[in-house]
């Protein structure tokens, strides 16, 4: 792997408990790398803190704990340190596509001022020159110059979803944290707009953090795959080896070890997991988070946490793995 | 397409019009001295309290020097006025006063102060009122404390006792120094200016406030806005609609405010004409003998199609800046 990009390192989110006086741990620990031109694949149920984390990567919300580096062109930017204008100026090298394309657009703002906003925040580029790279933008996303004039009440969900994405590459980052970007699109847009991003990747080593339940988007761009449960990563590996041998119970849960026969509905299955709940983040288990699903959780797996170790070139956090 | 969507204008003729009459309440209000009208304290006790009547249309008799303290712009004004109609005026078509003065150039006159009023109003509420708010509710924490509580504090005055306090204060300052000429209306500026903001403050801080949590907020914030852009291009775009609306109806609030405090003698003094004083020239005509209902009714007839028009136009204003009701799209 080349240098990393991105470095996590035992980062913490918490949320104070709605109503009552607890915390809810979002986030619990993560340490990961991001290559240059690498796409990671973060996966795991709804509720599990994948976009606590990239909130927290991105310094949107401090988080409790960790260290975040961010590779710049020059030099390495540790954005848990930064604060004001440095880190307004190193955000320009970590873009984001935000979850819910409702609401993460201005409903005030037009489409056109949208995309261009992180250029002119920059310094990129204002006037006739923004303009012409925010319609060069939106024709690559497909959606044609033309609705650069539209507000975002005037767009479907899956036009939303792509105005976030021209808006993410707009500044010509090294990274973008992309959080179910692809998820309302149609299979045939969601191709094309993968395809875009590939290219990126190949001509400008653009890296990727795709958060998804898809595993067909997971086969289609992902270098490496971690997967993510009640705020901890539980293994984290190459995409093939993950996907063709499982180590943590939760990831094979996760994949379902039955084969789905017709391979057209192989490739649009979703990450849909398990029966039981995941235990509430307000007060986390002392053992392995997963050990009240988990089909072979023994003794030791309440009382001790497991770590994240090397398991035949993938990293797993299991007592048994 | 159905026929709203091709003539987005005629949706609401009655907005149309509250526009135009504004705008000539307006026009009327800067231009009086323009207009051929009688000096507004041109007295004329043989034809006191004469009800409105179209009898004498126009007649000679303007006397330029019953205008008191014309500034510079209206002394031009004036000098255009006898160029143009000589000492002509129109005659007192809607009736006389007490003093037989012209109700009609009364009345023109007397939108200047009351117009004058919403306008400082407007002004203050507009710029310390969005700022303060804007600013607490992006702040949060301590500052967002602090400057509510100010604001609580200005609100909670007592306001009626502190203007017939500070009134009855400079009235005696006056008759100690009558040489420096002080104004009561300095009061009523003071009090409009303290106050007029308050509402607008708490409900762009509370707008803020909310607009703080929304997602798109966080978006501009990773694509590098710093925080004044943010005001400038994501929070002030959408409290412009809750501004208007709170606008037009503090505006309403305040010359209300200014035709009470000159109604009870406490705002605008004579011989200088407001809405709110012709009101109680009015009030102080009627004996249970004589009923000039006109003298009440004209001036009050005036303030309220202005503040309807106002509540009119506002509903206007809050629909043109929501791109969400702009019909014209697509
Ligand atoms: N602003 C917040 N305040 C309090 N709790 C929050 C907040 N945002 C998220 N949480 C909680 O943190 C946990 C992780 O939420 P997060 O949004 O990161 O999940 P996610 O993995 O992105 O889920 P999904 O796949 O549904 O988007 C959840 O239990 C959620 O209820
Ligand atoms: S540590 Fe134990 S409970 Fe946790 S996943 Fe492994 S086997 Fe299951
Ligand atoms: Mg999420």
């Amino acid at each position: 792997m080349t240098a990393p990009v991105l470095t996590i390192h035992d980062l913490h989110l918490s949320y104070p408990a709605r109503g009552a006086t607890g915390t809810v741990h979002a986030v619990r620990g993560v340490s990961m790398e991001v290559g240059a031109g690498e796409v990671v694949a973060l996966v795991g149920e709804s509720g599990c803190g994948k976009s606590s984390l990239a909130r927290a990567v991105l310094q949107l919300r401090r988080p409790d704990a960790g260290r975040i580096v961010l590779e710049a062109p020059d030099g390495p930017l540790p954005l848990h340190e930064l604060t004001g204008n440095a880190l307004r100026h190193a955000r320009r090298w970590m873009q984001v596509v935000f979850q819910d394309p409702y609401a993460s657009l201005d409903p005030r703002m037009s489409v056109g001022d949208a995309v261009a906003e992180p250029l002119r925040a920059f310094g990129l580029a204002r006037g006739a020159e923004s303009r012409k790279r925010v319609a060069k933008l939106l024709e690559q996303v497909g959606l044609g110059s033309a609705v650069a004039s539209r507000f975002p009440h005037e767009l479907s969900g899956g036009q939303r979803q792509r105005v976030g994405i021209a808006r993410a590459l707009a500044p010509e980052p090294r990274i973008v944290l992309l959080d179910e970007a692809v998820s309302a699109l149609d299979v045939s847009l969601r191709a094309q707009v993968l395809n875009l991003l590939l290219d990126l990747r190949r001509d400008l080593d653009l890296a990727m953090l795709f958060i998804t339940h898809d595993l067909a988007v997971v086969r289609a761009i992902a270098d490496r795959v971690a997967v993510m449960y009640l705020g901890e990563l539980v293994e984290v590996g190459f995409r093939d080896t993950l996907l063709r041998s499982p180590r943590h119970p939760y990831t094979r849960a996760l994949l379902d070890a039955v084969p789905v026969p017709d391979p057209a509905r192989q490739a649009g299955r979703t990450l849909v997991a398990l029966g039981g709940e995941p235990p509430s983040q307000e007060s986390v288990p002392r053992g392995c988070g997963f050990a009240n699903r988990c089909p072979l959780a023994e003794e030791r797996c309440f009382s001790e946490r497991p770590r994240l170790r090397p398991v035949d070139g993938t990293a797993v956090s299991c007592h048994l793995a | 397409m159905s026929r709203r969507e091709t003539k987005p204008l005629n949706r609401a003729p009655h907005r149309t019009f509250a526009a135009r009459f504004l705008v000539l309440v307006g026009v009327v209000a800067v231009l009086v001295p323009l207009l051929p009208l009688a000096a507004p304290s041109e007295v004329r006790l043989e034809e006191k309290l004469a009800p409105p009547s179209f009898g004498t249309l126009w007649r000679d008799g303007f006397e330029p020097d019953r205008i008191r303290d014309p500034g510079p712009l209206s002394r031009v004004l004036i000098d255009a006025r006898i160029a143009v109609f000589g000492d002509g005026q129109l005659g007192p078509l809607l009736g006389t006063d007490a003093l037989g003065r012209c109700l009609l150039s009364r009345l023109a006159w007397g939108a200047r102060l009351s117009l004058a009023v919403g306008l400082v109003a407007s002004a203050i509420s507009l710029i310390i009122g969005v700022l303060w708010g804007a600013v607490a509710g992006y702040s949060g924490g301590r500052v967002d404390d602090i400057m509510m509580r100010i604001v609580d504090i200005l609100y909670a005055l007592p306001l009626m006792f502190i203007v017939i306090f500070v009134v009855a204060l400079l009235r005696g300052f006056r008759n100690e120094h009558p040489e420096l000429e002080t104004n009561q209306i300095i009061v009523l500026f003071a009090v409009i200016g303290a106050t007029s903001w308050l509402t607008m403050a708490r409900i762009v801080r509370g707008q803020v406030l909310s607009l703080r949590g929304t997602e798109f907020m966080d978006a501009a914030r990773a694509a590098g806005s710093t925080n004044l852009s943010i005001l400038r291009r994501h929070v002030l775009p959408n409290v412009t609609p809750i501004v208007l609306v709170t606008l037009t109806l503090t505006i309403p609030r305040v010359m209300l405010f200014e035709a009470f405090l000159s109604f009870l003698g406490l705002g605008v003094e004579a011989p200088d004409v407001s809405w709110g004083v012709l009101a109680r020239q009015g009030f102080d005509a009627l004996t249970a003998v004589h009923v000039s209902a006109w003298l009440i009714l004209f001036p009050g007839l005036a303030f309220a199609s202005t503040l309807l028009a106002m509540n009119v136009l506002g509903d206007r204003l809050r629909d043109a800046t929501d791109p969400r009701l702009r019909g014209d799209r697509r």
